[in-house]
């Protein structure tokens, strides 16, 4: 390969690195000859698709390179991810499993499977992937976020949130770790670290919507006027709603009821609040961000 | 020796484009049409969630169960034929208590659902026709039954 081929190839891998894959697939365009069928320009080019979210040409370009090239972990590791988000979670099982076959410790296949697993509700098998990715590589980043990912799917709100922090600390710039420590941080009601983990996190991701609007919830719950209604964040409104109605007759039937009448009427006032106050603050927070 | 944790498990894939509720737009469901409505709304839930066929038929049994204590508790309690409002309350009760057991049934898989990184669907259209079907199906069997007793 001449060295001018060799140099675009290099720069469609850094391209890809520092997350620009619209310029890896222009980098990738202008190879020729045997360049264009090089193993790198078929993992780059489906990485880079699977990155913009094309994945059934991202899955497409990965099989070509794989039945020309033979099995490849990395390909197969994307493989494996581009059919997870493509919903097709047997076929994405498949890859991984052939990819593990090869090598059975390799950490981000057990993590890409894991992930697989989580899509397809198996959390605990999930769980006991991520620990045996731990075992190989204890202080990586990846598995941080992929346990904070398998508390979350357990319903541990608790163990998520010490499991970003960690997924954090490895790399405090990771958009995706931020936005597992946001996520969790508003779970366990810390709305204050949650805002600011989501903003950075949307920001460093503009073309996210779903991240604007997750800051935006969390800036909402920041706002001192959401102050009364944060408990509602970690407790099910129905269980509060449950408890006030047992206390309101409960006093009633211990023959407190001019007590029982303030507690009805604290209640009704609190559910006025619940219903008044968030769409208020709401439309000043949308006028202040411009939209 | 065969390692069980690589040995394939999954089933069936999901359809990436069905779009499922929030939970707590169910909730809503439960409060204002009853434990018939929110169990209506649970297994049409638990089905786009990919709730398994055991559990989706759990989500229908607490609903039974929660059906026959608002009758039981509406034949017992219901002596001069008016609502009074601590029976009203106590059926809206039954009917929050089902729809939370319901949800966490649904839980699980709305959690694998929320890491897929799609969207919900909005359930304004179907859970309005769904609360006013599920009270008017309640009011009409509470009625059936004042008639028989």
């Amino acid at each position: 390969m001449n060295e001018p081929t060799e140099a675009r190839l290099q720069m469609a891998g850094h391209w890809l690195q520092i997350g620009h894959p619209e310029r890896t697939l222009d980098e990738l365009q202008g190879l020729w000859g045997d360049a264009a069928v090089d193993f790198r320009a078929y993992l780059f080019r489906g990485a880079a698709l699977h990155a913009l979210d094309r994945n059934a040409e991202a899955i497409d370009v990965l099989k070509d390179g794989l039945a020309l090239h033979g099995p490849f972990l990395p390909m197969l590791q994307v493989l494996g991810s581009s059919l997870r988000s493509e919903g097709r979670l047997p076929e994405a099982e498949a890859a991984f499993l052939q990819g593990l076959s090869l090598d059975p410790n390799d950490p981000d296949l057990l993590i890409g499977y894991a992930r697989v697993c989580l899509t397809a509700g198996q959390a605990q098998k999930a769980s006991a992937l991520v620990e045996r990715a731990a075992s190989h590589a204890p202080e990586s980043a990846a598995v941080s976020a992929a346990r904070a990912q398998v508390a979350f799917a357990l319903g541990n709100d608790r163990d998520m949130h010490r499991h970003s922090t960690e997924a954090l600390s490895h790399d405090p710039e990771d958009p995706g770790a931020r936005a597992l420590h946001g996520t969790s941080s508003m779970l366990t009601g810390d709305s204050r670290s949650g805002y600011s983990s989501l903003a950075s996190a949307a920001a460093s991701q503009p073309g996210d919507p779903d991240l604007r609007a997750a800051a935006r919830e969390a800036k909402l719950m920041n706002h001192p006027l959401m102050l009364p209604l944060r408990p509602f964040q970690r407790v099910n409104p129905l269980v509060v709603w449950v408890g006030a109605v047992a206390i309101i007759y409960g006093l009633r039937a211990a023959g407190l009821a001019p007590l029982s009448f303030v507690v009805a009427m604290v209640w009704l006032a609190f559910c006025v609040y619940s219903w008044v106050a968030p769409p208020l603050v709401r439309r000043w927070i949308n006028r202040k961000w411009g939209s | 020796m065969p390692d069980e944790l690589l040995r394939p498990t999954i089933g069936a894939g999901v359809d990436m484009s069905v779009r499922p509720w929030r939970l707590m737009s169910q909730t809503y469901v439960a409060f204002f049409g009853g434990v018939i409505a929110s169990t209506v709304i649970a297994v049409l839930n638990a089905r786009r969630l990919g709730v398994d066929t055991a559990k989706q038929r759990l989500i229908l049994g607490v609903g039974a169960i929660g059906l026959i204590v608002v009758i039981a508790a509406f034949a017992v309690l219901n002596t001069d034929g008016d609502l009074g409002s601590g029976l009203r309350v106590g059926i809206r009760v039954v009917a929050v208590v089902c729809c939370l057991i319901q949800l966490r049934i649904q839980r699980p898989m709305d959690r694998a659902f929320q890491l897929r990184g799609t969207d919900y669907g909005s359930l304004w259209g179907t859970g309005f026709g769904v609360t006013v079907a599920g009270a008017v199906a309640e009011a009409l069997i509470l009625l059936l039954v004042t008639v028989v007793l």
